[in-house]
């Protein structure tokens, strides 16, 4: 066990170099000096920091040598200094992803507790019309573009019926305190909790059904039905738990990913979170952030698929890891 | 959806026939007992035929199809026609230098539905309903193009990591885990700020655009094959080709492609789905498909102009609704071939 998590991080810092090496080389690809043209026309930007900056990247040596002095700067933790928000980006993100972290971890909850029961449902009454209601609603979930589908629930909710804000964290000129605070922001956070569910909440479903149905058909369901067990004690108690196996697996893995964002719903309503606070980075040329989210995102994709393979063999003790 | 008893005739019937090509899938056209025998493969066309769901997005897609590719062809409007009104309120459209300093003449911007535009013109004076079928146009060929890439990449580099194992299977792995990790939305930005600084022909971005999703997608269909071929390796029928000798590609593409070739089909069809739903969302960014060309995605985004969101529903929502129902018509038919293949669903 213990060798097998050292194997895989250290594959994981493989797999992160790798990124590193793409991102650098995506930059430094760019044509002509894509530093001065994109801070070209912003007033915010010195000339000493556009000098800071092609020192940080190495630009002004060649690219080999460039990207082990970015290496290892980075290494130690300096990632630059964001343009946009004039901080260390490390410090930016920290900052940033408890905002995503809060939003994006109410809509997981709601996800779970919705898709795990009507995915158990309909997996054991396959072809039933609760089944094919879950099904098509699962299916219309995922494919809802998420934009669409704000842009729906902002004109109906917030401008027709008037009863959540269209977007924003806090009543602007209300200065609530303590309780009211959280009561004002998790009025804010509804629409964007109803989208950041209801567009992932189908793949939930569809993943836990198909993991029921698999258990269903196996030999140790039959024979808990031979045995003459009520067919409750065989859902709930043999099926079900074996259900849970890829499923808390999943769960697992799926932790890191909450942190990294949600660009567009979040840009959609001005949460100033870590994929608004991208976005906005991105579209201004702010190169420190933008390969320092993007590794941020690496790395938080490489440690769900650790979490995920690690769990697996803790939850489910016939997997024998190597 | 129930079965009645005719169809619980037919049920039983299936699994023995199901049961039957499995066991003796080269005795198919054997004629044993009485009984009609089905091969494999007509026994998922039949499985699938009998997903309504799945049929319902067949006729979707066809629908789809039809609106964006034969509808242009019955319009006697461009897609980048630009609506005039004269002082009249007379409406032509602009085909040649338009005389502005003649007084009255007013861009025919966000007129409502009426039988000239059924649903209307944009912000710029263009017909929606047009747009609407450019757009498509757009969508699906992006669509199916990115998909094919995917797979031509996937496939050969998930093919070769699973038959040949070992250091190759590793160090392509790791270059799927590489690519697994890198986020599409960010990449597409710096691309298209790349492109900005590059000024690249509108034309051209949309090519990139399709390569840039086709590289970033691939890492799943190549984990797919590579784990689907290292099982499929160790089969008898795998050592068989060993002992007769057959050469490696014709091993790979004759005898463990065709065999991951249900799951591929599935993925593919769902995939189709996904790269749709990206493309509208970069486009809605504005980093997808560019100005002037029509996308579903980048039609939507005139939401973000308060005054189109709240009274102009015509200018919005179709094109949302078209996303909405194409990627649901690509997973219902992904969602019955799963079924379909699946030997374990008994129905």
């Amino acid at each position: 066990m213990r060798q097998y998590i050292i194997k895989r991080l250290f594959i994981s810092v493989f797999v992160l170099f790798g990124v590193s090496i793409i991102l650098y080389g995506l930059i430094r690809l760019m044509p002509g000096d894509y530093i001065s043209n994109t801070v070209a026309g912003n007033p915010s930007i010195t000339e000493e920091m556009v000098v800071g900056l092609k020192k940080l990247y190495g630009l002004d040596v060649g690219i080999v040598e460039g990207y082990f002095k970015w290496l290892g700067k980075a290494l130690t933790g300096d990632l630059g200094e964001s343009f946009l928000y004039k901080a260390p980006v490390t410090q930016v993100i920290a900052s940033k992803m408890w905002t995503s972290f809060s939003l994006s971890f109410m809509a997981f909850i709601i996800q779970l507790l919705i898709a795990i029961p009507m995915g158990i449902i309909s997996a054991t009454r396959q072809y039933s019309k609760t089944d094919y209601a879950v099904t098509i609603f699962s299916l219309i979930g995922i494919s809802l573009p998420s934009f669409f589908f704000a842009a729906i629930l902002q004109k109906t909710f917030a401008v027709d019926l008037q009863l959540f804000p269209i977007s924003g964290m806090v009543t602007a000129r209300e200065d609530y305190e303590g309780f009211r605070l959280m009561m004002d922001m998790a009025w804010h956070f509804v629409l964007p909790i109803v989208v950041l569910a209801f567009t992932s909440i189908g793949s939930w479903m569809r993943y836990t059904r198909t993991n029921m149905l698999e258990v269903l058909s196996s030999d140790y369901i039959r024979t808990a039905r031979a045995k003459g067990l009520s067919e409750g004690t065989v859902i709930y108690k043999h099926a079900f738990r074996n259900t849970l196996i890829p499923v808390v697996t999943m769960i697992g893995g799926s932790i890191p990913s909450l942190f990294s964002g949600a660009i567009i719903t979040e840009g959609i309503f001005a949460i100033d979170g870590l994929g608004y606070t991208a976005f906005h980075a991105l579209k201004a040329g702010d190169i420190p952030f933008i390969m320092g989210f993007n590794l941020f995102l690496a790395f938080l994709t490489l440690m769900g698929t650790l979490i995920s393979d690690i769990l697996y063999a803790v939850v489910d003790p016939r997997v024998r890891l190597s | 959806m129930n079965n009645n008893v005719t169809g619980l005739d037919i049920d039983s019937s299936n699994i023995n026939e199901s049961v039957d090509s499995v066991i003796n899938p080269d005795e198919k056209d054997s004629k044993q007992d009485n009984k009609k025998v089905i091969t494999p493969g007509q026994l998922v066309i039949k499985r699938f035929l009998r997903n309504k769901l799945a049929i319902v997005g067949i006729f979707i897609i066809l629908f789809m199809f039809m609106f964006s590719f034969a509808g242009p062809l019955f319009s006697s409007y461009g897609e980048y026609d630009i609506f005039f009104l004269d002082k009249n309120g007379v409406e032509f459209v602009n085909k040649e230098e338009i005389d502005f300093t003649q007084e009255g003449i007013a861009l025919n911007l966000r007129a409502n539905p009426s039988l000239n535009h059924f649903l209307g013109t944009d912000k710029d004076g263009r017909d929606v309903f047009t747009r609407l079928m450019y757009g498509g146009r757009i969508s699906l060929i992006i669509g199916f193009i990115a998909i094919f890439i995917q797979l031509l990449i996937g496939v050969s580099l998930g093919g070769a990591a699973g038959y040949y194992g070992k250091f190759i299977d590793n160090l392509i792995m790791r270059i799927v885990d590489i690519f697994n990790s890198i986020p599409s939305i960010p990449i597409m930005l710096i691309i298209s700020s790349a492109m900005l600084v590059l000024e690249i022909d509108q034309k051209n971005k949309i090519y990139i655009l399709m390569l840039v999703i086709a590289f970033l997608g691939w890492a799943g269909i190549a984990r797919l094959v590579r784990g689907q071929i290292l099982g499929l390796r160790e089969q008898e029928f795998m050592i068989a080709t060993e002992a007769t000798g057959i050469k490696t590609y014709k091993k790979i593409f004759k005898h463990l492609i065709p065999n991951v070739m249900p799951q591929l089909i599935v993925f593919a069809t769902l995939g189709l789905g996904s790269v749709i739903l990206l493309e509208s969302a970069l486009s809605f960014l504005g980093i997808g498909v560019p100005f002037p060309y029509a996308s579903w995605g980048n039609m939507v985004n005139a939401v973000n102009d308060p005054i189109i969101m709240n009274q102009h529903l015509n200018i919005w929502l179709p094109p949302g609704l078209c996303i909405l129902v194409t990627v649901m018509g690509f997973n219902f038919i992904g969602d019955g071939l799963r079924d379909a293949f699946d030997p374990k669903m008994k129905r």
